[in-house]
């Protein structure tokens, strides 16, 4: 098995009960269902089904987290600055021009993806 | 010893690999011919493991790895057209931005993760090259042009959605870009849309839907979506396309403009599509054709060669060869992202390493038959392991025996050395017919191809006969150019013939070819030489000294929605889900009627998803 198989097999594994058992004690402060956890992660470890429901059951959650944090970005800093850029920085392709021909004279570095 | 660049394009649609031996194309594939995915975007780990493979070489022996594009500044470019939409883009920018944020930001830790998976040897230093620099030195280096002019049209790259070049020898010179969103690329990927094809594979079904209509909406495109300034340069009238914005390509104001909704896919096609498709074509010719006269006017060159996905349009492509003042055209088979690959080495050779360039009469893409070859013991060790019965001939036989069940009308599957490299079967991987036959198209299309019955077939024709049936006398081996059937070969239309509309016509024998004539007497001709395809032009030489016809139906070896067949069990495969008459694996011949019916019923449970 690779370090990068073996990483998301099993090292995600142990993570996300780690998280799971400070996040529930941060809620309860106490260890009375940590338990649970523990079986969990011996489900995960020995059966690969679990891992993997396991893992779409974070996929949705990130899913959804990361949705919410995009559009609280959109709205929030991406729309206001939309504003400003439209007014002093906009690029000139999105403007009317007479001409769409852009002077191009070298090309970039190959040692930079940018 | 000898000094190797591997090319990669990926992530975006049609991922590929290419390999260089002393600035030399070695091996380029598509990854979708492994994985069977068509338009496979991901990292091609099988294209790099079989042309590393093929040439006995690790990672250690490469020099560099060379991505096709700047990944930052195709970021960049999405980050400001957010910022222009906003705050109507939010749809957009959620479906975007994680798979940026996860992993396309992280493209470099991400390549040197995917090599080192190989386990193929130490991952070698990682270049970037521009977008459009791939494709304009995939279409200038391996041309037979010692100086040239390049443009390159398609979607979008960086910023760039056209960009031309001036290419001397072993340099290329930048001259100017057409910037996003201004790109005709993704104009006729919005009207392909509309028409209800997928985006980035239904476009040359456009293409091929044109003939039947009448461009009867041309005037109202040029006046409202896209605007050709005096200078040759052109524009979008944004309120028509919701790529900026939205998931989808256009937006309501286009239904509304057009009168009609856009067509659901599957749904029938009717005149007005048909006439939206011809439109469509004719606006795509006219922006071309003052581009590339601009061009020529600004070089001076007498040359011009062609990459990028709209280099594909072959219709658009043989109207530039005639009226846009250039000699002579070279257009890079593998225009599209693909080919980025081959361009992105071939960059870094020419233009970062100095290295030489060599160029000669015949171009250096070898026909484009630079993917993986099945050795005869293979071949058969794969029939015979699967309980197939079948006939091996000596070589002069299966041209005799192809050639015979041609004549008798059957369809035959065609798989014969290197594949190809490129969306074209170019007789490697192909299904051959005979052209004369009028039912051939029908029974291409709805039986074998299971494709649309509208889509025209391409005929295959010996390099010297060429001009003696087709108005062509130029060379045409990668089937990127239409040539008309010559006037004498046409059939006189009868009056209730000429009178038919839309899909009627296709019913119309118009030619003594009639399976590779389109309703307007065109067809996409590839030319076969000795030199580049030995096998298929001693295949169309024993066919014309039986038949005295030179022509042959070629179309890939696929069905719809499937790669072109890579190895042999593909072939096999497809030849068993379809009413394909005989196989021709190599020097093995495989009949239908001989196949026990179990092995039939196997063959037929995979299916692929609908392009």
């Amino acid at each position: 098995m690779s370090w990068i198989s073996f990483k998301s097999r099993y090292l995600f594994t142990v993570n996300f009960s780690l998280a799971a058992a400070v996040l529930l004690y941060g809620i309860r402060k106490d260890f009375n269902w940590h338990y649970l956890i523990v079986v969990w992660l011996i489900l995960t470890l020995i059966f690969e089904r679990v891992a993997r429901l396991q893992q779409a059951l974070v996929q949705i959650i990130g899913h959804v987290h990361s949705t919410l944090l995009l559009t609280v970005f959109y709205f929030f800093f991406l729309t206001p600055y939309g504003v400003l850029y439209r007014s002093i920085f906009r690029k000139p392709t999105f403007r009317l021009r007479p001409s769409t021909f852009e002077e191009k004279r070298t090309i970039s570095s190959f040692d930079r993806p940018f | 010893m000898a000094s190797y660049l591997l090319g990669i394009s990926c992530y975006y649609h049609d991922s590929a690999a290419a390999l260089l031996e002393d600035g030399l194309v070695v091996g380029a594939v598509q990854e979708e011919r492994f994985s069977r995915k068509k338009h496979d975007p991901g990292f091609p780990s099988q294209s790099i493991a079989y042309l590393l493979r093929e040439r006995g070489i690790t990672l250690r022996d490469v020099q560099a790895v060379v991505y096709y594009e700047k990944p930052f500044l195709t970021f960049e470019r999405l980050i400001e057209t957010h910022l222009e939409a906003s705050p109507f883009g939010l749809r957009s920018f959620l479906a975007s931005m994680p798979t940026w944020i996860k992993e396309k930001l992280f493209l470099q830790r991400n390549l040197t993760r995917e090599l080192a998976l190989l386990n193929a040897g130490p991952v070698p230093a990682l270049k970037f090259s521009e977008h459009h620099l791939s494709h304009a030195s995939s279409a200038f280096f391996p041309s037979p042009f010692e100086e040239a002019a390049v443009l390159c049209v398609d979607g979008v790259g960086e910023w760039a959605t056209t960009s031309a070049w001036s290419g001397s020898g072993p340099n290329l010179t930048p001259l100017w870009e057409i910037h996003f969103p201004h790109s005709l690329g993704l104009f006729y990927s919005t009207l392909t849309a509309y028409l209800g094809f997928k985006v980035n594979s239904g476009e040359y079904k456009v293409m091929g839907l044109a003939p039947y209509g009448e461009p009867r909406f041309a005037n109202l495109m040029l006046e409202n979506l896209l605007h050709l300034n005096p200078d040759g340069s052109f524009s979008l009238n944004l309120d028509y396309f919701a790529f900026t914005k939205e998931l989808q390509m256009y937006s309501p104001k286009l239904e509304d403009l057009l009168g009609r909704r856009a067509r659901r896919p599957e749904e029938l096609l009717d005149q007005f599509h048909m006439d939206v498709a011809a439109s469509l074509q004719l606006v795509l010719e006219r922006a071309l054709i003052p581009l590339a006269k601009e061009l020529r006017r600004q070089t001076s060159a007498t040359r011009l060669c062609l990459s990028g996905g709209v280099a594909l349009n072959c219709v658009a492509n043989s109207k530039l060869l005639r009226e846009s003042g250039f000699e002579d055209l070279w257009i890079q088979p593998s225009a599209g992202d693909a080919g980025g690959a081959l361009g992105a080495a071939l960059a870094y050779y020419h233009l970062a390493e100095k290295g030489e360039r060599r160029v000669s009469s015949v171009d250096a893409q070898q026909g484009s038959y630079l993917g993986p070859q099945f050795l005869e013991a293979e071949v058969e060790d794969f029939l015979m392991q699967n309980k197939i019965p079948y006939q091996k001939l000596p070589r002069e036989e299966v041209l005799q025996e192809t050639s015979r069940f041609l004549e008798e009308g059957k369809v035959i599957g065609w798989f014969q050395g290197r594949m190809e490299f490129g969306p074209r079967a170019l007789g490697h991987r192909s299904i051959l017919a005979d052209a004369r036959r009028a039912e051939l198209q029908k029974t291409l299309n709805l039986k074998i191809k299971y494709r649309e019955s509208f889509r025209p077939f391409a005929p295959v024709v010996l390099e010297e006969d060429a001009s003696e049936i087709f108005d062509f006398d130029r060379q045409s081996p990668y089937m990127l150019f239409v040539a008309s059937v010559r006037s004498e070969l046409r059939v006189p239309l009868t009056l209730a013939d000429s009178s038919k509309f839309g899909i009627e016509k296709l019913n119309v024998v118009r030619s003594t070819y009639p399976a590779v004539t389109h309703v307007d007497y065109s067809a996409r001709l590839q030319t076969v030489s000795r030199e580049r395809n030995p096998i298929l032009a001693e295949l169309l030489d024993v066919f014309r000294k039986r038949t005295q016809s030179s022509v042959l139906v070629n179309t890939s070896f696929n069905v719809r929605g499937e790669p072109i067949v890579c190895t042999p069990e593909d072939a096999y495969l497809c030849f068993q889900r379809t009413e394909i008459d005989v196989l021709v694996l190599e020097n093995f011949i495989v009949t239908k009627g001989s196949l026990p019916p179990t092995i039939l019923d196997e063959g037929r449970r995979k299916e692929f998803e609908l392009d």
